[in-house]
């Protein structure tokens, strides 16, 4: 009996350290933890690099499709701008930060009809200005998306 | 036997609950060696425009909303603003008061209206000193620190 309560003691403690451990790895950036939409960000930052890399910089890719995975992600995270918690919980009280919103979803959605060079940068700055109201800490992080050719 | 068993359950539920607010932060390899103090930094940069180093100061304010931004002693009377390189890490919140090596490009720099209103939005500064910021401010500044030890 007291054999098995040391065998299921080490068993909880071990699997309790696992976790603690991939806990670790998900807050590496922000040691305060992350919001859902300071998350999404850093996702869509990735998924635009992407983006910028697939569409203007990399000659062997298609210049026109962007692969079914890449596309459907960041669908799937533009979209999610507009629900996302934020950090602050007053973010969406004045309705500023969802006008920023909607002018970047309405820059995704013409980038993703036309996929210029253009619209593609007409939708970084829509991050940029939002960003200028908001937390300015990003900004210089963003301003390596533009593309600059 | 009994205690046994106490004592290690009671250490097993201590470790788990602690959390540090010491470390490494941003990059992993971030070591201490030749570092320098505040003193010799702004030293270093009567000399020069902008300074490669390694500098131990201790945390005065760490930005209340993420971590993203913090200021450190240089000495008693200098600060200096630290953030973080690309916005790729930040630091514990409650680490002000601790002591930290951090390596990075230092440099004197001019924060504008805007990043200073920023900075004291972050701090939860009240509204009337916000308000009070009119023009822009010359400060020694690493705007993209690469690695941060705190201890």
């Amino acid at each position: 009996m007291f054999r098995n309560f040391i065998y299921i003691f080490l068993f909880i403690s071990i699997i309790g350290c696992t976790n603690s451990n991939k806990e670790c790895e998900t807050i590496e950036i922000n040691p305060n933890g992350e919001s859902e939409l300071a998350l999404l960000m850093r996702d869509l930052h990735d998924n635009t690099l992407e983006i910028k890399e697939a569409l203007f910089l990399n000659d062997s890719i298609s210049k026109t499709n962007l692969s079914v995975k890449l596309f459907n992600e960041f669908k799937y995270n533009y979209a999610a701008i507009r629900t996302a918690n934020p950090t602050e919980s007053n973010l969406r009280q004045d309705g500023i930060y969802d006008g920023y919103a909607d002018l970047y979803i309405n820059s995704v959605e013409k980038f993703l009809k036309e996929k210029s060079k253009k619209n593609y940068n007409s939708m970084v700055n829509n991050c940029i200005q939002c960003h200028k109201h908001f937390c300015l800490g990003a900004i210089s992080k963003i301003n390596k998306l533009y593309y600059k050719k | 036997m009994k205690k046994i068993l106490y004592t290690l359950f009671v250490a097993t539920i201590i470790s788990c609950s602690v959390e540090s607010n010491k470390g490494v932060f941003g990059d992993q390899n971030t070591t201490e060696e030749g570092k320098i103090n505040g003193q010799e930094l702004l030293v270093a940069l009567s000399e020069n425009d902008s300074v490669q180093v390694k500098v131990e100061a201790t945390i005065n304010s760490i930005c209340q909303k993420k971590g993203c931004w913090m200021y450190v002693d240089l000495n008693e009377e200098t600060e200096m603003l630290v953030r973080f390189k690309d916005y790729g890490f930040f630091v514990p919140m409650d680490a002000s008061g601790n002591t930290a090596i951090i390596e990075g490009m230092a440099k004197v720099d001019t924060l504008s209206v805007e990043w200073l209103k920023h900075l004291k939005e972050d701090a939860n500064a009240p509204q009337e000193e916000i308000d009070a910021i009119t023009e822009p401010q010359i400060m020694y500044s690493m705007a993209e620190a690469t690695g941060v030890i705190i201890k």
